[in-house]
């Protein structure tokens, strides 16, 4: 079981409808290969952390890093974990209308995204804080991102 | 027949036919091709200087012609074309070759002349374009000269055998060398040594592999230094595509440009090596947070790869119970930019957590936000720290129970005092003495009691004073407290008959604990009153002033029988250091002032003259 994190750039904005799409299909092809994990997407940012079993999540992203739609493909880590911190894959995101999102399955708003499990290391955890802040700018409300103690 | 047939062919012949009689050229026979080039309709017998607009000139020639009889050619004759729907226009220019010929036909009386004309138009144009490309092309090829000698930068060309056939003027004012030097054998000599093997061999593989090539070398300038140049060549291909016979190329200088790259690579290695070498835990971090460089001595000291710790490891090194914070506290610094400090334990490679200084700061520039931080081992110093506390605590503790014990045995000792003044009081009042000499003996014994008492009292005031150093400070009217101390020295200042004075205009309030200035004063005046000459009455003046350096002060002046300083200006008064043995009084009111006034972060200075009087300047504040 291996877990993997990188960002990028979109090679241009995507719409609500380019967005409703990727999660649709993205929810359909990583249910069908075991992969969970979690997509932050805003302003042309865009991070992912990725978990499953090594040689899927290795095929995964060679193909992600291939995808014309996104550029400056830089993974920050990819290493063994001894369990899933998340059980399904997710997308947050700010939709320019957010009424149509709300029913979606997999979809967050960026200040609804659930705190991180305490299965993550404080390292991971706050690897995926920074890139999501990173992505969606530094989080207003204190103590909201960052991981619980008891976790280490 | 015959001769229809004929007319029949010379009318629609393309070349334009015209016989012209006698001396005023009139017209005879003309064809139609004729007919287009005067521009009209030609009836026999008319004139043809009347009807058709041709130019004066030629008229000339034909009527010369006429006259001498003798044919003429005239090539690439222009005449307007005439038409006559646009005649507004400006009219085409129609070229001829118009061959006049003399004739006089058998059987006729007149001469006249055959006019034989052939459309050139279409070759006199080309010809004329031709001349418009020559010119053309003579003004690119100046243009393109002018660009080659002046641009800065060599061109050449060179066969596919390594001869240069071309060298553009630069290469000679570069080189210094005459336009007569053999380019072949003189350029290889101008490569720096260190390059020429490598140049010479990458372009002799170049052409005999039918490609460019691209690569910098040192060439010598006429001064005998050694520019970088890049050097750049193509294999002509539009003749021979396979097997190119030329290349065409050019040397740029590119010496400032790579002297600036070397700058920039060994300052950049310079910092990493620094980075290196030192022994601490360097790290940078990009704008998001996450470091991308950790130095070697991180390795060292944790015992994990820059890639084993990853772009958010080091937080997995702090104690267990401290990443969390550590964790919360650097997303912060990311989103705001605020420097990041903090002391954490960090795990060393053989499992032992060591205290370190975290820091980090944000470089700004346009490269964009970068972070740069460093771990400091402080466990030696944050351990001894911690010795040192211990040992303090210690001392204070002990140093309080001293205190208490003192302040405990001068009270404990007072009641057994009290009661030898009372048993001694009742053996004066019940025994009788024989001898004078011992009621003497009695009276001392009551004096050495009083003595005891005073001491003791003395030392319980020294512990109190201790434990008020530390009291607060309150901005204090000093005439207020002046009042009050003389009011408890009332009885001192009657037995004396003293005279005391207050002046303390100058600083009427004093920023001081309350009770230190007290006892200060209390001290002053009653050393004052008690070292009072026995001939004078006592005078004593008190007076605040400011000193140099704007610090409040205050003066406590007296007429006694002032001290014998050990040295000049001495002010170091050691606890029960009798000056005067023959006046009561333990000695210890004098150390009691100067601790409190240096301790409060002042000092005392005293100017005395035996006989005469003595004067105490406290500095409050230095």
């Amino acid at each position: 079981m291996n877990h993997l994190v990188y960002m990028s750039r979109a090679v241009r904005p995507l719409s609500d409808q380019d967005l409703q799409e990727l999660l649709a299909q993205c929810r359909r092809d990583n249910a069908r290969d075991h992969v969970t994990g979690i997509l932050f997407y805003s302003h042309g940012n865009i991070a992912q952390l990725i978990e499953g079993e090594a040689d899927v999540i290795e095929t995964l992203f060679r193909r992600i890093a291939r995808d014309g739609r996104h550029s400056h493909v830089h993974k920050l880590v990819e290493k063994p974990i001894e369990q899933r911190s998340f059980s399904e894959w997710s997308m947050a995101f700010h939709p320019l209308e957010a009424g149509a999102f709300h029913q979606l399955a997999g979809f967050f708003l960026p200040s609804q995204v659930p705190a991180l499990p305490g299965t993550l290391t404080i390292a991971d955890a706050l690897l995926v804080d920074l890139v999501r802040q990173a992505v969606f700018g530094p989080v207003r409300q204190a103590g909201q991102p960052a991981p619980d103690a008891a976790s280490a | 027949m015959r001769d229809y047939q004929l007319q029949n062919i010379l009318r629609h012949m393309p070349a334009g036919i015209a016989t012209l009689l006698g001396p005023e050229l009139r017209y005879g026979f003309v064809n139609e091709a004729m007919q287009v080039l005067l521009g009209a309709e030609a009836p026999e017998g008319q004139a043809l200087a009347e009807h058709a607009a041709l130019p004066e000139d030629l008229l000339k020639v034909m009527q010369e012609v006429y006259r001498t009889g003798k044919p003429y050619v005239v090539k690439g004759y222009g005449l307007p074309q005439v038409n006559a729907q646009e005649a507004e226009e400006e009219p085409a220019m129609r070229y001829y070759d118009l061959a006049l010929e003399p004739t006089q036909p058998e059987g006729e009386e007149e001469r006249g002349l055959l006019l034989f004309a052939v459309d050139v138009t279409a070759q006199e144009e080309a010809r004329q374009r031709a001349h418009h490309l020559a010119l053309e092309t003579r003004r690119l090829d100046a243009r393109l000269r002018v660009l080659t000698e002046t641009a800065p930068l060599i061109t050449f060309t060179i066969d596919a055998a390594g001869h240069y056939e071309y060298v553009s003027p630069q290469w000679y004012y570069f080189t210094g060398q005459p336009p007569t030097a053999d380019l072949n054998a003189i350029w290889p000599l101008l490569i720096h040594p260190d390059d020429r093997l490598r140049v010479l061999y990458q372009s002799d593989a170049a052409r005999e592999a039918g490609t460019g090539w691209n690569y910098e070398y040192r060439l010598r300038r006429h001064d005998g230094n050694y520019r970088w140049f890049l050097s750049r060549a193509l294999p002509e291909l539009h003749a021979a595509p396979d097997k190119p016979m030329h290349w065409h190329g050019a040397v740029t200088e590119v010496h400032d440009q790579r002297e600036l790259a070397d700058a920039l690579r060994r300052g950049e290695a310079e910092l990493r090596f620094l980075a290196d070498s030192i022994p601490q835990l360097i790290w940078t971090a990009t704008a998001e947070g996450l470091i991308e460089y950790y130095n070697q001595h991180t390795a060292a000291y944790s015992g994990l790869s820059p890639a084993e710790l990853g772009p958010t490891g080091w937080v997995a090194l702090l104690d267990p119970t401290e990443q969390a914070g550590a964790a919360r506290r650097w997303v912060r610094s990311v989103a705001t930019g605020e420097d990041y400090e903090g002391l954490f334990r960090m795990r060393r490679y053989d499992g032992q957590y060591r205290w370190h200084i975290i820091r980090a700061r944000q470089l700004t520039d346009e490269r964009g936000p970068r972070w740069f931080g460093a771990c400091t081992d402080v466990d030696d110093q944050h351990r001894l720290r911690e010795v040192l506390q211990l040992q303090y605590d210690e001392l204070a503790r002990t140093n309080r129970d001293l205190d208490t014990f003192v302040y405990t045995a001068s009270h404990d000792l007072k009641q057994p005092i009290y009661n030898l003044r009372g048993l001694f009081d009742e053996l004066r009042r019940s025994a009788t003495f024989e001898d004078p000499e011992q009621e003497q003996l009695l009276g001392m014994v009551d004096e050495s009691l009083h003595q005891l008492d005073v001491t003791l009292h003395d030392l319980a005031a020294t512990v109190q004073d201790q434990r008020q150093l530390a009291a607060p400070t309150e901005p204090i009217e000093l005439e207020h407290v002046t009042e009050e101390v003389l009011l408890g020295l009332r009885t001192q200042i009657l037995d004396a008959q003293a005279t005391i004075t207050a002046d303390f205009a100058a600083a009427p309030t004093l920023l001081y604990g309350r009770a230190n200035l007290r006892s200060v004063l209390h001290n002053l005046l009653s050393n004052a009153l008690k070292f009072a000459h026995p001939e004078r009455k006592s005078h004593i003046q008190l007076r605040s002033t400011i000193s140099e350096t704007g610090n409040p002060c205050l003066v406590v002046r007296d007429n006694g029988l002032g001290l014998t300083l050990q040295e000049e200006s001495a002010t170091d008064f050691q606890r029960f250091e009798r000056q005067h043995p023959h006046v009561a009084g333990a000695g210890i009111g004098l150390y009691l002032v100067q601790r409190i006034v240096t301790s409060r972060g002042g000092h005392l200075e005293v100017e005395s003259t035996v006989g005469e009087g003595t004067a105490f300047t406290i500095h409050w504040f230095d």
